[in-house]
């Protein structure tokens, strides 16, 4: 026994060794790009699977502000925002500072092996109008598990020092050349990838300890184009680093650039597979079981005047205890139903359990078959039925779980009665007054603005559907209005007078509408909306779904009448009028990740296409991005030849542990523009079923019997 | 340069509020956040299914401690289904036991779902010595269940007299020593010489709660 004993010791040992010998170049240590890096170059590092960065770094004139995402275990794309101090001439157009997006794409080939280095390839600002843009090849080995060398080669802005001849000449005389950019940004700059001279670069990255690492890097940047007005002195190739990692994840990093330019920089990645708390914090639920004693219980006990109508009070406050509004309830022989609206949970197949449990620890016992309906704003929209002997049977099985998922029934809600709605389940009225916050990104003269004031919400719901409701909000203080920029369009200013109403408005009716939601047909959701839809349209709207429960497809259609508002967001509207609409596709491509295309007719009356992409956690932690191709041409466009953004959303129980239907969701589009642009109306059927529909529900069964 | 750089990156990071197709234009940050139905208790007031066991003096009571954050609590029992007790904590967290073992933990963060330990418990009730197999089922911060197997040697490491609140205490100490292919612990239990039952314990609950102590306290 004695000797078993050790072998598996043994064992064990070794294994651990080989996990540790294994886990090299985790690429935490992000660059003055906010990529992963030395000082400025890259590394052919990646960050793990789903990180997301964010990084502002700050040296000489250059200010970087830069979120990556690690889209794929091998892809990381970044999104940057830059300022370079007195690039050009004060006397400029723009003034001597510019401005500049950018985004950024690495791609790693191989990871590292024994005896070969990991290799990637990468294009920095691929995109933009072209300041920062570079194409890279760089190979990166570690030696044991401290040190790692890294060497490369660029092009473009990384072949500065020393460069020679693009030795890709060999395939095409065409890639000797390098044109300096002169459109209008956003679009793919293929033509210059990988073109001209060329430069090599490296450097050696040491980790002194678990808290701080060291870099030293031989840069090929020569900071050409910033050297004539900004003052930046590069007199040496020769970079150095030192970051320290503070123990809230914070890292903050000193260098020298070329000598003499010092800088700083704090970044700070965020694991969306690591929430604050791991399972949450939310109450215990009851267990389920001891139904003879509940035969007992005063609710359901006759004499005691116990029946439905005591039962149904019982399960009422018991499911508001638990965040969940019964709205309708009926019993009869074996079977019992509740029409339920989950105001607490993120994750609905909890929600599920949750109101499963509560049937089964106050129902009397002779009700086996336990239906959970969910309906929002009184709409049902999905059933989920369990048996009351499978949850007593597996609540405590180590894979209960599964099976309790193999066991239950999830249906399309569509023909759900009205019978047994509760009382005063309707009319609803909703009322909240909040302090809120505007913002307004990328101005030139004022890259971040913002407005603090007051805003009023109010709903009235008479009967499930309609809903009669209406947003104020009234800005207290701010500097949105102060931007003074004016729509320079080319076409129908459908969103670049956002300043001006901004400043012509002073209370904002931002909503007033009447809405009715639907369910017209098995796996079919109506939607018709009308009133003052958004900040700058009002009209009416249409949209009908069709989404089967267990189904991975959704189709959908919208079609709007609007008129543009005025721009003192009260009552009147001006000329300008049109109409517009989609037809929609949405798909669960599965591990994660969600499509959606739309085609159809925009804002300003042009047509075309918006594709999105988003990676979704299945804790709820969304990272996306959308671009938007119409018949605008793109000089005519603007500024970004086309529409297009990132989007990032974070549930507010990823942070704070407790359970909550609320997220933290920001878009960030480069530039607005006209072309591209689509109403805004709530409640877009897609994103209001989802979450109910059988795939997300299945995919939130680990947490049924939390 | 740099309070300007810490200041862009907090405002990055203060990212605003607002339904889906809300965010083109203008975003709210909604600074108050709800979770419906959840009442504030007036300080130093139980929630009522908690001040429910306290108000009955006959409903059992253990104390348990968390080793790395000595954090702990005076648990009650709540109910016992299929011999699988739940143990509820003031702050409304909870721990699964059976027979002295724990089966499952609630709301103390990196959840231990739920086990399997029907062979090891075999072993440690019995005075046995062996190899036995244990499952655990553990919720991840993907909202997943993770299921993970171990292989346990069970041994007895002789008898000791223990102080508990309910008195001095004669047991027979066993030891569970469990492995699996990233992770090793090893709980100890003192099992009553009398009744036969885990009078305490010290047991493994993940990686991230590390080791918990229970014991058989007086109310």
């Amino acid at each position: 026994m004695q000797e078993r004993t050790k072998r598996i010791t043994y064992a064990t040992g070794v294994f651990l060794v080989a996990v540790t010998g294994a886990s090299t170049l985790s690429g935490q240590s992000l660059t003055t790009y906010g990529t992963p890096g030395l000082v400025e170059m890259p590394t052919a590092e990646v960050m793990n699977d789903g990180d997301f960065a964010i990084t502002a770094s700050a040296f000489g004139p250059n200010y970087r502000y830069t979120a990556a995402f690690q889209v794929l275990p091998r892809v990381y794309g970044a999104f940057r925002y830059s300022k370079i101090s007195n690039i050009n001439p004060p006397t400029a157009a723009y003034g001597g500072d510019t401005y500049d997006r950018s985004f950024d794409i690495h791609f790693q080939m191989f990871d590292e092996a024994r005896y070969r280095p990991a290799m990637a390839i990468g294009l920095r600002d691929f995109s933009g109008t072209g300041v920062l843009s570079s194409e890279y090849v760089v190979a990166t080995k570690s030696l044991g598990s401290n040190i790692e060398i890294t060497g490369g080669m660029g092009w473009g802005r990384l072949a500065g020092r020393g460069s020679f001849s693009n030795p890709l000449s060999v395939f095409s005389d065409s890639f000797d050349t390098r044109k300096r950019g002169a459109n209008t940004g956003g679009q793919l700059e293929t033509g210059n990838w990988f073109r001209g001279p060329a430069s090599l670069f490296g450097g050696v990255k040491w980790k002194i300890n678990d808290k701080a690492t060291f870099f030293a890097e031989y840069s090929s940047d020569l900071y050409t184009r910033e050297s004539t007005n900004t003052g930046i002195d590069i007199s040496t190739p020769l970079n150095l680093g030192l970051e320290y990692r503070f123990k809230n994840g914070v890292n903050l990093k000193g260098y020298i650039v070329g000598g003499n330019e010092i800088g700083a920089q704090l970044s700070y990645v965020l694991q969306p597979l690591k929430p604050s708390v791991p399972g949450g914090m939310e109450n215990a639920p009851r267990s389920v079981g001891a139904r003879n004693r509940l035969a007992i219980a005063d609710w359901n006990n006759t004499q005691k005047g116990g029946g439905k109508d005591a039962v149904q009070r019982v399960l009422t406050s018991r499911l508001a205890a638990d965040g969940i509004e019964l709205q309708g309830f009926t019993m009869s022989g074996a079977q019992a139903t509740v029409r339920v609206d989950n105001k607490r949970w993120g994750v609905e197949a909890q929600a599920a359990g949750r109101a499963a449990r509560v049937m089964a620890t106050t129902l009397p016992p002779e009700i086996e078959e336990l239906t959970v309906v969910f309906q929002e704003n009184g709409v049902p929209i999905s059933r989920v039925v369990t048996q009351r002997s499978d949850l007593e049977e597996l609540q405590f099985d180590y894979d209960g779980p599964w099976r309790t998922l193999a066991r239950a029934s999830i249906e399309d809600a569509y023909d759900e009665s009205r019978v047994g709605t509760i009382e005063d389940a309707f009319p609803v009225f909703e009322s909240s007054f909040r302090p809120y916050m505007a913002t307004s990104y990328f101005d030139p003269n004022s890259p971040i603005r913002a407005d603090l004031g007051l805003q009023l919400r109010l709903a009235y719901r008479p009967t499930p559907g309609l809903t009669f409701a209406g947003q104020l909000r009234y800005p207290l203080v701010g500097n949105i209005d102060d931007s003074t920029r004016v729509s320079d369009s080319l076409i129908e200013p459908v969103r670049t007078n956002a300043v001006r109403y901004a400043q012509e408005s002073d209370l904002e009716v931002n909503r007033l509408t009447t809405e009715y939601i639907f369910r017209p047909g098995q796996d079919l959701f109506g939607r018709v909306s009308a009133g003052y839809l958004e900040n700058m349209f009002g009209g009416v709207s249409a949209e009908v779904l069709w989404y089967p429960t267990s189904s991975r497809l959704a189709l959908g259609a919208e079609i709007n009448y609007v008129k543009q508002r005025d721009f003192d967001m009260l009552f009147g509207f001006q000329d300008y009028e049109v109409l517009t609409g989609h037809a929609s596709a949405y798909y669960d491509f599965g591990n994660g990740f969600y499509g959606q295309l739309d085609v159809g007719r925009y804002l300003a009356g042009d047509y075309g296409a918006t594709i999105s992409i988003d990676r979704e956690f299945n804790n709820g932690f969304k990272v996306g991005g959308y671009f938007t191709l119409t018949d605008v041409p793109f000089d005519t466009f603007g500024e970004g030849s086309f529409d297009k953004g990132l989007r990032i959303e974070i549930p507010f129980s990823w942070i704070t542990g407790r359970p909550s239907r609320t997220s933290i969701a920001q878009t960030i589009s480069p530039i607005t523009r006209d072309g591209g642009a689509r109403l805004i109306v709530q409640n877009r059927l897609h994103g209001y079923v989802r979450d109910y529909r059988g795939k997300e529900l299945s995919d939130g069964w680990g947490r049924y019997l939390r | 340069m740099i309070r300007h750089a810490v200041l862009t990156l907090l405002t990055t990071m203060l990212l605003s509020a607002c339904t889906a197709g809300e965010s083109l234009i203008y975003r709210g940050l909604e600074m108050v956040e709800d979770e419906p139905g959840r009442v504030a208790l007036p300080a130093g007031q139980f929630p009522p299914r908690f001040a429910a066991l306290v108000a009955d003096t006959s409903v059992p009571l253990l104390v348990v401690t968390i080793e790395s954050s000595k954090q702990g609590g005076r648990l009650l029992l709540e109910n016992s289904v299929n011999d699988v007790e739940t143990w509820l904590s003031a702050d409304m967290s909870a721990l699964m036991i059976q027979n002295g073992i724990i089966r499952g933990t609630r709301g103390v963060g990196s959840e231990l779902f739920a086990s399997d330990i029907s062979e090891p418990m075999k072993l440690i009730l019995s005075g046995n010595t062996g190899y036995s197999d244990r499952f655990t089922s553990n919720l991840g911060g993907d909202d997943r269940i993770r299921t993970r197997t171990y292989r346990c040697l069970v041994e007895t490491r002789g008898s000791d007299v223990i102080n508990l609140e309910i008195g001095r205490v004669a047991t027979r100490v066993m030891t569970e020593d469990c492995k699996s292919m990233d992770q090793s612990f090893t709980n100890t239990y003192w099992v009553s010489s009398t009744t036969g039952a885990i009078v305490q314990s010290r047991q493994w609950a993940g990686d991230e709660v590390g080791y918990m102590i229970t014991q058989v306290g007086v109310r």
